[in-house]
């Protein structure tokens, strides 16, 4: 019994208090942060983690938050901050972290440790998101983009086996040197926590996450390339790898916005779509591209793919583009229903993330009202008739109670004692009731 | 050959384009171009104006043997995997004198290529009979960073670099950065993003070696000669590091008018300065 459809909330966080996309060179690496006032950032961020919370309450799949670095259009530099912040505001939905820019820390392990411990306090419910960063990140951390691409699959099979594989073991790779790798804590979910690669249709990308059947989430792009990238994703993991991947392992970015009608939601949108596209995205390929970030050959390809598409920039399209072309989805529920269900039946879409929820510049009572909506007027669609969201049918991966815990998780195989000067261990949970003490003296114990 | 990212054929510029001779050492194939007779010249480019046989080397050409190669990764030169540093290119373009039987040498280099040239001397002093900077970059001088060539909007170039007043006919299709398809068409852009990412490798981190601070001096102690030559206008490299240049070398410096481009804008001036100092050191025989 799954859903046809998962629903995530994916809030960027964008900082929108800054001039309209045509009066800045980019949103992005050198826009000034004198700018950003951390007064009104923090009315911003108590209204956006509120709203990831609520979406537990709401019914959604789960939560997302990602990692950027000096920038309008994203304020999350330290995800698994904010990861832990909702795991402790949350009891059952999924936190995804889409994801963790893996060349940008200096080791991976850091990484591993974070989830790990998110995964734990979470009890299981984390996503792990492996990413490169943005190319502009590259030139706000100084990490050199020419090694972008090797650093991140060393540093992602790093993290994978640090996770998997019992430690201390050594790692010798070609980025990284680490004599022991013996990461506590490891994460409580077995073997790991599900991983997503976002991608924009790139065959490398996409054929990397189908021979690994992870999860490939299709960042904001049209219709076209979401259709291509899904059919390619497939056709990859039947004809190369043998085997047909679940609905789960194909997700889409596809910023939505549902109120009464059409209308209502059409105008409602507008304004904060538009800052998203023409703002909050404003990147000129300079800063974007960094030199070695890909191949000559890649962007070769990806610029006469654009032309010959006629793809655009994001910030020279219009409303009605953004809509006709699939980059967003805009309605009544009825409308929402029916753009979704074609995208589940037509493209294969399984999970549909920033379904609902914050973009742009929209105001805090706008992206509720977004969210209810989309809770209980379209996510029924989508569900099975007891209309939980999946994970409600599933079995932690922990106990939540202390009963549960004594009564299913076997003792550890070693207790904490103190070995006494006699020789005898004792018990340090026991270890101070007289009758188990006994003459015991905690001098430390003679050595032959 | 694994991991070569430059293609033998890449696209020719719309002007001063040459067939460049290939030659293969140490497994890697190299491009370059020749011309002049006498002292042997080893020119060595910067980050941009590659597959080009340019009137500075002509000017040159007519007074010395001018051997430009192209650096890994740059015009039809391949960049295997295995070159990560400048060190790896030092290696290699020793190799390459070796090859073209060449003993010592009067090294020239433009921008990042004048690091390599200094880097080369540092470790190879006995190959080189005299070095030249122009333009340099390599050293860190506290509060005259050089500008970020990677991260500069196209749309400043030639303001930046000093090509808005130059000889159109010097400076037609010369782009110092990535710029976009509408500069040359899309295969030039992909082409010379492939360039700047293999200047990338070599300095996107870091933009300077602080041990050139303490490397430089032990050339000047083993005599080397060497000039250090800056635009009069250089809005790249702070006029700053040519005098830091100097001081850590010992060295001569000279000053040609023009921005970043002044080789390229002032070819002759360029070539003349060069050449009268190598012949301040050596015999040429004129005629």
């Amino acid at each position: 019994m799954a859903n046809r459809l998962q629903f995530y909330n994916f809030t960027l966080m964008p900082y929108p208090f800054i001039p309209p996309g045509e009066d800045i060179e980019s949103s992005w690496i050198t826009i000034p942060n004198t700018l950003f006032d951390p007064k009104v950032a923090h009315k911003l961020y108590v209204e956006f983690l509120e709203q990831l919370v609520a979406s537990e309450r709401f019914g959604y799949d789960g939560i997302i938050v990602n990692e950027h670095h000096q920038n309008a259009f994203g304020t999350i530099a330290a995800p698994n901050v904010w990861a832990g912040y909702l795991a402790a505001r949350t009891s059952h939905i999924r936190i995804g972290v889409i994801g963790n820019a893996l060349p940008l820390h200096q080791n991976p392990l850091r990484v591993a440790e974070e989830i790990a411990m998110l995964d734990i306090i979470s009890g299981g419910r984390i996503i792990s998101g492996h990413v490169r960063g943005m190319g502009a990140e590259y030139h706000s951390s100084g990490m050199d983009p020419t090694r972008s691409k090797g650093r991140f699959w060393e540093a992602h099979d790093l993290i994978l086996k640090a996770w998997t594989e019992d430690g201390p073991f050594t790692w010798q790779g070609e980025h990284y040197d680490i004599e022991y790798a013996n990461i506590w804590p490891k994460p409580v979910q077995q073997p790991h926590p599900p991983i997503w690669m976002p991608g924009t249709g790139s065959t490398e990308t996409i054929e990397e996450v189908a021979k690994r059947r992870f999860s490939y989430m299709q960042t904001t792009t049209s219709n076209w390339i979401t259709k291509k990238s899904f059919a390619l994703f497939r056709q990859i993991c039947e004809e190369k790898y043998g085997y047909s991947p679940e609905p789960t392992q194909l997700g889409r970015v596809i910023p939505t916005y549902v109120a009464e009608t059409d209308e209502q939601a059409y105008r409602e949108f507008m304004p904060h779509a538009m800052w998203f596209f023409r703002t909050g995205l404003k990147i000129p390929m300079h800063h974007l591209m960094p030199p070695g970030y890909n191949t000559s050959a890649a962007m070769l390809r990806t610029i006469q793919g654009r032309a010959a598409a006629g793809v655009k920039n994001f910030w020279e399209m219009s409303y009605d583009e953004l809509i006709e072309s699939g980059h967003i989805v805009v309605g009544s529920p009825q409308t929402v229903i029916d753009k979704y269900g074609q995208q589940a039946d037509e493209f294969g879409l399984g999970m549909a993330v920033s379904a609902g929820g914050h973009l742009g510049a929209m105001p805090n009572w706008m992206v509720m009202k977004n969210l209810q909506i989309m809770a209980e007027e379209v996510m029924p669609a989508f569900r099975e008739p007891d209309g939980k969201p999946d994970h409600l049918r599933t079995e932690r991966a922990v106990p939540i109670t202390n009963s549960e815990q004594a009564a299913t998780i076997p003792a550890p195989k070693h207790q904490p004692v103190v070995r006494l000067a006699d020789g005898r261990d004792l018990p340090t949970a026991t270890g101070h009731i007289p009758e188990v003490l006994g003459n015991g003296s905690t001098q430390p114990p003679v050595t032959v | 050959m694994t991991g070569a990212a430059a293609t033998l054929t890449p696209p020719m510029p719309v002007a001063h384009w040459s067939e460049p001779e290939t030659i293969v050492v140490d497994g890697v194939t190299l491009a370059l171009r020749r011309g002049g007779v006498g002292e042997p010249v080893v020119f060595l480019n910067g980050h941009w104006a590659s597959r080009r046989w340019l009137p500075v080397h002509q000017a040159l050409a007519e007074r010395h043997a001018v051997i430009a190669p192209e650096a890994p990764g740059f015009g039809a030169s391949e960049l295997p995997s295995w070159i990560k540093g400048r060190d790896d290119v030092v290696l290699l373009l020793r190799d390459l004198l070796d090859a073209l039987d060449l003993g010592r040498v009067h090294l020239v280099g433009y921008g990042l290529g004048g690091w390599t040239a200094s880097e080369l001397a540092v470790w190879f002093h006995d190959r080189v009979r005299s070095l030249t900077l122009l333009a340099p970059f390599g050293l860190r001088v506290p509060g005259h960073p050089l500008a970020n060539i990677f991260l500069m909007n196209p749309a400043g170039f030639a303001e930046a670099y000093g090509l808005l007043d130059a000889d159109p006919a010097l400076v037609a299709g010369l782009v110092p950065g990535v710029a976009t398809p509408a500069d040359g068409g899309m295969e030039e852009w992909a082409h010379r993003y492939g360039e700047m990412g293999a200047a990338a490798r070599l300095m996107w981190q870091w933009r300077y070696d602080l041990a050139l601070d303490h490397r430089l001096p032990q050339l000047a102690g083993r005599g080397l000669a060497s000039l250090v030559v800056g635009g009069s206008d250089d809005r790249i490299l702070p006029s700053a590091h040519i005098a830091r240049w100097a001081e850590l070398l010992g060295a001569t410096t000279a000053t040609v008018d023009g921005g970043h481009a002044f080789p390229f804008t002032a070819p002759h001036r360029t070539a003349d300065v060069v050449a009268s100092f190598i012949e301040s050191l050596v015999e040429v025989p004129r005629g």
